[in-house]
């Protein structure tokens, strides 16, 4: 799906890629961009930060201080660049470093005078965490990085069944195929599908049903594509996001 | 991947892989992957279309609504990859129907039925097991 310039969700019509320069510009213009990022990106930072071993809370203050500090502050969406390689890499090592940044100086700040150690908290729990299992905090940030990619598609395919008319196709895509996966419903019946819509048989649900899909697989690749660095492979992508999955 | 991820069974929570295997195999497999997947809806834990079409514990009623669906497939299909493999499926179906239940579920003519089962049995593209309907739908169509 081509970017809607009218639309005045970025989040539900920009690419990845296209909504990081449309945030970076700075302006009045940008803020409904730069919201976007936000929400489209907590997730996986929060998630991130948590499976370091963070307390909720917080785990809610770094995720604010990076967002705040690197995502909006510093330069990462003015340097975020499809010849630099994938986008979720990028964020997830400036995530991995600001953390351990803040933890480095939260535990100089705790170090006690008389003997230099460090008291128990945040900071050595981080750094116990980096010695042992960063790559499980790792895996959280893809699965929830996956999973916002999910419902981002799924945003966009909707819409865009709206634009073109395909209501139908998506109604019958959502509730006997998408609910289920994504929140755990119970399929719709086809016989109940075609009891509740204008629908006549079942030949004709299911090649509804495969539309709505296939709108939203379209979305999915492209939303997918729009976060990889150029002559990367969508297949590696899906492939190393299922595998994140499977162990969160 | 083939469309073998239990597409019907009950929900069991949430599975978000599924969404992922799915936008894998329509790159993999651009021609192949929706009427797949649309076979899947029908008859519940097939492999694939080829072998929901072919086999012969594939009931009447499925037979009849695979046709309609790939019917609808082959006029409203994303490529033209798609909808040629739909058109295939759709002749198919028809035949399997004549083949393994001796029920006719078209209106289409001798004619039309006749060129459709050629063209099926004569596509290599097209999975042995189908062609072999196309044949033996021919000569059940000629003994009628």
């Amino acid at each position: 799906m081509s970017p809607d310039p009218s639309s005045h969700d970025p989040s539900a019509s920009a690419t990845n890629w296209s909504l990081l320069h449309a945030a970076a510009a700075g302006g009045e213009e940008s803020r409904a961009s730069l919201e976007a990022v936000v929400q489209r990106y907590w997730g996986p930072i929060f998630a991130f930060v948590r499976a370091t071993g963070q307390p909720p809370q917080d785990a809610v203050d770094l995720t604010q201080g990076f967002v705040a500090d690197v995502l909006l502050g510093r330069s990462l969406l003015a340097s975020a660049d499809r010849k630099r390689g994938k986008f979720r890499s990028l964020l997830r090592q400036s995530v991995v470093n600001y953390v351990r940044d803040r933890v480095r100086h939260d535990r100089s700040q705790k170090r006690q005078p008389s003997t230099g150690t460090p008291q128990q908290g945040s900071a050595s729990k981080f750094h116990e965490l980096a010695a042992s299992s960063l790559k499980s905090a790792e895996r959280a940030f893809d699965a929830h990085w996956a999973a916002q990619v999910i419902r981002t598609a799924a945003e966009r395919a909707q819409a865009r069944a709206r634009r073109e008319g395909r209501e139908l196709a998506w109604t019958v895509f959502e509730r006997r195929t998408l609910r289920p996966r994504l929140r755990g419903d119970r399929p719709t019946e086809y016989s109940e599908l075609i009891d509740t819509l204008p629908l006549q048989s079942i030949g004709q649900a299911a090649h509804l049903a495969i539309m709505g899909r296939r709108l939203f697989v379209d979305e999915l690749l492209a939303e997918l594509r729009g976060t990889l660095g150029e002559g990367e492979s969508v297949d590696d992508e899906i492939r190393l996001l299922i595998d994140a999955l499977e162990g969160s | 991947m083939t469309a073998t991820d239990g597409e019907n069974r009950p929900s069991d929570g949430p599975d978000l892989r599924s969404a992922l295997r799915w936008a894998l195999d329509a790159n993999d497999r651009p021609g192949h992957a929706a009427c797949d997947w649309l076979a899947t809806e029908i008859v519940p834990g097939c492999n694939d279309a080829a072998s929901a079409v072919a086999s012969r514990t594939t009931t009447l009623e499925q037979l009849t609504a695979l046709k309609v669906a790939f019917k609808s497939q082959r006029q409203g299909g994303a490529t033209a990859a798609e909808r040629n493999r739909a058109a295939r499926l759709y002749a198919a179906s028809i035949a399997a129907a004549l083949v393994h239940h001796a029920r006719r579920i078209t209106h289409n003519s001798d004619r039309a039925l006749n060129a459709a089962f050629v063209g099926l049995r004569d596509d290599e593209n097209v999975e042995r097991p189908l062609r072999e309907l196309g044949a033996a739908a021919l000569s059940a169509l000629q003994q009628a």
